[in-house]
């Protein structure tokens, strides 16, 4: 039971970790926010929801009809929606958010509306049923590995220079972030890929109500690009993994709650690009330091 | 607290056009007149909904907003 309990805390991270990911290929790589992730999210993990608990479909169908759906809204928003740069897209897709969230609260086809949908997916037999917290973790964990891997790939994803002078004019906000990657690229391959993890999550939780998918929980995911280090794939795991282990390891109230939004704080004003990325830039600036590089020349 | 009144207000300024004081005075108007118009004629738990729909819209549709703001 206890080991359960580990799984399932683990599983989050793990789904957390896959979201911030797609969230991140947006953020950190074409610099562009999107506060509407949320609601692809609630789309996916309501249509498998409902597909699994109330339609009885098998749940490995419903995983790639959470994704369909979802990817399918994340194209047609994504075509109007990405015309739009900067804070103009911040708020039609976080316009966007908020509405899916109302239409989640109030539709009627929906069980029993704001209250949410708590049903256990049927047992199926093939291939292996999804109940248990230990098979998911064996299916979301090695899903986010090769996704981790595929994106430190030098075919992956475009890397940063590494050159500290630059790093460090980044870090400082003088070189605008991202650009790397054109927002449709990201937008398209980030949002639809987010998907088919919110499945996962209606079959983690065994759950699912409209308060999970709010305003709220896409601030979070940005939170936590944030915290992670935007453009950084490992600061995504990073991110994704401080809030379920604070709020869940931490017996002092404070630390979980008022404190944490502290050292956010002090991240983003000593360390802009995150934790991973602000501490890798103040070591390799050190060693161009030491290595007689000059260190005005920004 | 207060989160839906402020992006409201933000909404109400990018509707209006951003950067015009006129614009952002027009942009609530609209904002609010639709708003209790969706209230009697949709249902009062559509209101925030059509308050957005409105914003989506004008982005879309008119991304300098209905007053013309500067460019």
């Amino acid at each position: 039971m206890d080991q359960d309990y580990y799984y399932t805390l683990l599983n989050f991270i793990g789904i957390h970790a896959l979201l911030v990911v797609g969230l991140n290929l947006l953020l950190g790589y074409a610099g562009q926010i999107s506060l509407g992730h949320a609601a692809f999210f609630g789309l996916g993990a309501y249509t498998s929801g409902i597909l699994t608990a109330t339609a009885g479909v098998n749940p490995w169908l419903a995983l790639p009809a959470g994704l369909a759906v979802a990817g399918a809204a994340a194209f047609l928003i994504g075509i109007p929606a990405l015309k739009l740069r900067g804070y103009y897209l911040a708020m039609a897709t976080l316009g966007f958010g908020i509405i899916m969230y109302i239409i989640l609260n109030r539709s009627r086809g929906l069980d029993r509306r704001p209250l949410g949908a708590q049903r256990h997916s049927r047992r199926c037999p093939w291939p292996a049923s999804l109940q248990h917290p230990r098979r998911l973790f064996l299916l979301i964990w090695p899903v986010l590995g090769v996704i981790l891997c595929y994106q430190r790939q030098p075919g992956g994803l475009p890397h940063r220079p590494g050159h500290p002078g630059l790093a460090r004019q980044r870090s400082r906000g003088r070189v605008s972030r991202g650009g790397h990657l054109p927002p449709e690229c990201s937008f398209l391959s980030g949002a639809p890929s987010t998907p088919p993890w919110p499945a996962l999550y209606a079959h983690t939780l065994n759950f699912i109500a409209p308060s999970s998918f709010g305003f709220m929980f896409s601030i979070k995911l940005v939170t936590m690009v944030v915290l992670g280090g935007m453009a950084s794939i490992w600061g995504s795991l990073l991110g994704a993994g401080r809030s379920p282990c604070c709020r869940n390891f931490s017996r002092c109230s404070t630390i979980r709650n008022g404190h944490l939004r502290g050292i956010l704080m002090v991240v983003m004003i000593f360390l802009p690009r995150g934790l991973v990325r602000g501490i890798l830039d103040v070591w390799e600036l050190r060693r161009y330091r030491k290595e007689g590089g000059n260190s005005s020349d920004s | 607290m207060g989160t839906m009144l402020g992006l409201k207000g933000f909404s109400a300024a990018i509707i209006g056009g951003l950067g015009s004081l006129a614009g952002g005075v027009l942009g609530g108007l609209v904002l609010g007149v639709a708003e209790a118009l969706a209230t009697g004629f949709l249902s009062s738990g559509y209101r925030d909904a059509v308050a957005f729909l409105l914003l989506l819209l004008v982005l879309f549709l008119r991304p300098q907003g209905l007053w013309e703001g500067r460019k």
